[in-house]
């Protein structure tokens, strides 16, 4: 569920959401989600398929927000700094992190020591991720606030 | 087997973040040109506004010249010839009520052609090309407090040798401005007007003990549609590149120019 409030934040992004098919693409995700864990996965064990699942998800939101940012012209900077700061972090966790939980299960059950290098980076990107969630969220304080004054 | 699952691992880790930066660069490309081509739009916007303003002011001035030469040349003239007219009548013909009558027309004449003089020379502005920018300030200053109960001092810097003729022009119209309006509304009885020039910046500041404007009253007037003057003011400090601040105290009000000395002609 980790990739829910994510999507729904970049869903929420005025640019963002005329993008129909990515809402399509959050239902599609909670239909995989039924299946996946009524058919294959147990909720209760770290399902590497329902992360990485999530990761491309995500990976599709941030990368569709930032190739709207490169085709829209009236995109401003200094208005979308919050949105993209948050979209970077999150989009490196996840391009960092889509294959380590594709293939963490093998990988741990043929080389331990690996494995666990590899989720040390998997954690490190974690905090790569926090850090800019909170650029993001002072960015996002730093903002001016338009106020609507009547004319004199 | 291992070693493949590591390398694949890696691979596609490097491959996704390679993507993933890839995208970010381009983002950040995109914005540097949209910035620089805003930039540029913005500049030319700007430049664009400057010549409208210049256009407006130049038309101003010809239209001002216009009508000074028209009362110069065509009214001054024909209160000339009425008062050598008026002179022609023989006054030893005339009795003591009609010598009176007379000596009234005549002096009435002359206020006329005096007034029409002024008005023309300051429209047209004569001695600001003759003279430059500190003569005709003096000049004006002493036209438009002669006679009244305002007791006035200039002090303006000597090594000021003028802009070009134009901006020298805008200034000069900014400061009759100012002055029309300090004698009309602030009800001042002490006015100087000192200047001050330092590294390339002209600094004029109009002190009075009227009540004048606050900044605050100058950016509301000069945006409403019967405050031409202000507005005026507004644009050929705007075309100058300068500065024009207003502040008051229960003394003193001061008005602060500031412009660049060296404008590129």
């Amino acid at each position: 569920m980790r990739s829910v409030f994510p999507a729904l934040y970049l869903l929420s992004i005025e640019s963002v959401k005329p993008m129909r098919f990515l809402r399509y693409l959050l239902y599609s995700y909670f239909i995989f989600l039924l299946i996946n864990f009524i058919f294959f996965d147990n909720i209760f064990y770290l399902s590497t398929a329902q992360h990485s699942a999530e990761s491309i998800l995500i990976l599709i939101f941030s990368i569709s927000f930032f190739l709207h940012l490169i085709i829209d012209d009236e995109a401003d900077y200094k208005t979308v700094k919050p949105a993209l700061f948050f979209s970077m972090g999150i989009g490196l966790y996840e391009s960092i992190n889509f294959f380590i939980y594709l293939f963490f299960y093998p990988v741990l059950n043929s080389d331990y020591n690996f494995a666990t290098t590899i989720y040390d980076a998997s954690q490190y990107s974690f905090i790569l991720y926090w850090v800019m969630t909170g650029l993001a969220i002072y960015f996002h304080t730093r903002q001016p606030v338009h106020k609507i004054s009547s004319a004199s | 087997m291992t070693s493949n699952i590591n390398y694949l691992l890696v691979l596609g880790i490097a491959v996704m973040l390679g993507l993933m930066l890839s995208v970010l660069l381009a983002v950040m490309l995109s914005f540097r040109k949209k910035n620089q081509h805003r930039r540029a739009m913005e500049a030319l916007r700007q430049e664009q506004q400057n010549q409208l303003i210049e256009a407006a002011i130049r038309s101003e001035e010809e239209e001002r010249h216009r009508i000074a030469e028209t009362l110069h040349d065509e009214v001054g003239a024909i209160l000339s010839s009425a008062k050598l007219h008026l002179l022609g009548i023989k006054q030893q013909t005339l009795d003591e009520k009609d010598t009176k009558l007379h000596e009234k027309g005549a002096g009435l004449l002359n206020d006329g052609i005096k007034r029409i003089r002024g008005i023309s020379h300051n429209l047209h502005s004569n001695i600001l090309k003759e003279f430059g920018f500190n003569e005709a300030v003096i000049h004006f200053l002493s036209q438009v407090t002669g006679g009244s109960m305002i007791e006035t001092s200039t002090n303006l810097d000597e090594r000021y040798k003028g802009n070009k003729q134009e901006h020298d022009m805008s200034l000069y119209r900014i400061i009759q401005e100012l002055l029309n309006n300090t004698i009309k509304y602030a009800g001042a009885t002490s006015l100087t007007i000192t200047s001050e020039l330092f590294s390339d910046n002209l600094s004029i500041r109009i002190t009075h003990n009227g009540n004048g404007l606050s900044q605050e009253e100058f950016e509301t007037f000069s945006f409403r549609k019967e405050g031409l003057g202000l507005k005026n003011i507004r644009n050929r400090i705007l075309l100058l590149k300068g500065q024009v601040s207003f502040s008051k105290t229960q003394e003193q009000s001061v008005i602060l120019l500031k412009i660049p000395a060296n404008l590129p002609l």
